[in-house]
């Protein structure tokens, strides 16, 4: 059971934060939001709360921006977008993701031919 | 009622998960405890999540504060590791100013806590209020299978003995130049013939062997020049 989850997390590390760029390409989202789409993913993420951190960081990295606003039904969110270097980012990271999943895919026999 | 329930779990989650944020940079710290309490406000807001129970599953969801320290940590060890795009890049905004404040410096500031063995079984001090026993209210349902943030601790260990040798030298430096300072402002107060050539014997005496013994030499009381009056 360790074994699994240490490989889910070591495939997770790379990958995540692309999906979460990923989230926001085409519309800005507040934190709640994204955050919920991914809860429901389980095997991306632990829980819910351990996006923020990523968020976080990928604000410190310059690929999001994010601005707190507020809102007419609750507390004030905080929506993030998308930065032009977040933007090309994502865009080369899905160059590398599919030529590093067909590899694997062909190295560890999954996948059609 | 149910909405002073609520918070006082609330405001327990927030308490237990700022515990555990030592670790990280100020910065950093408060940006996450204002996101999580602000989901907690959106999702009791949005969800109306009025009683307890209701409340608590949306915690369980969010994650323990131990996992959600855990995910700080770990997205801090990644910044600190990589060299930080936002310098070239600075976004308008506060991004720039977010970047400044984050040090490029190694691993070192970020010490999580020490894993503690699950507490939600034996008598956990974590999720019990002051008072009477409140009961735990986290009890069970916050068994992630994850494995505990080991892995960290280790790399901080040793990034910690760092420190401690870096303090040492600089501790050690530093008392080499007040003994230096030391030395030369008795030698001059003892060409100028002050009665303080007595207290002068008292101090140069128990002087630890440093690399700088020549200049103790001069002041050995015994070589003091005739003029004065002993």
């Amino acid at each position: 059971m360790t074994d699994v989850a240490q490989l889910s997390s070591s495939l997770r590390r790379g990958t995540l934060e692309f999906c979460v760029l990923a989230m926001v390409e085409h519309e800005d989202r507040y934190g709640t939001e994204i955050v919920r789409c991914f809860g429901e993913e389980r095997s991306l993420t632990a829980s819910e709360g351990t996006v923020y951190p990523l968020l976080s960081r990928l604000r410190r990295v310059g690929w999001l921006d994010s601005k707190w606003s507020e809102s007419p039904s609750g507390p004030p969110r905080r929506y993030y977008a998308l930065t032009d270097s977040g933007r090309s980012a994502l865009e080369h990271f899905r160059t590398e993701w599919v030529s590093f999943r067909q590899t694997v895919d062909r190295l560890v026999g999954t996948g059609g031919a | 009622m149910s909405s002073n329930t609520t918070d006082r779990v609330v405001a327990e989650y927030l308490r237990e998960l700022e515990s555990r944020l030592g670790g990280l940079p100020v910065l950093q710290r408060r940006e996450l405890l204002a996101d999580v309490e602000a989901h907690i406000a959106t999702e009791r807001a949005e969800r109306g999540l009025d009683t307890e129970a209701e409340v608590l599953e949306m915690l369980e969801r969010l994650g323990s504060p131990e996992v959600v320290a855990a995910a700080a940590y770990e997205e801090a060890e990644m910044t600190g590791g990589q060299p930080l795009v936002a310098a070239a890049v600075s976004p308008a905004n506060a991004g720039a100013a977010e970047a400044r404040q984050v040090p490029p410096t190694p691993v070192a500031p970020v010490i999580p806590p020490p894993p503690d063995p699950p507490v939600f079984g034996g008598p956990g001090p974590s999720y019990t209020s002051p008072g009477p026993a409140a009961g735990r209210p986290y009890g069970g349902p916050y068994d992630w299978p994850l494995p505990p943030p080991t892995t960290p601790s280790r790399k901080d260990a040793n990034a910690s003995g760092v420190r401690v040798a870096i303090i040492a030298v600089a501790i050690a430096l530093a008392g080499i130049v007040l003994l230096l300072c030391g030395g030369a402002f008795m030698l001059a107060r003892s060409s100028e013939g002050a009665p303080a050539s007595d207290t002068a014997v008292q101090e140069a005496t128990p002087v630890p062997p440093t690399p700088e013994t020549p200049f103790q030499a001069p002041v050995a009381p015994t070589r003091t020049p005739p003029a004065t009056g002993n």
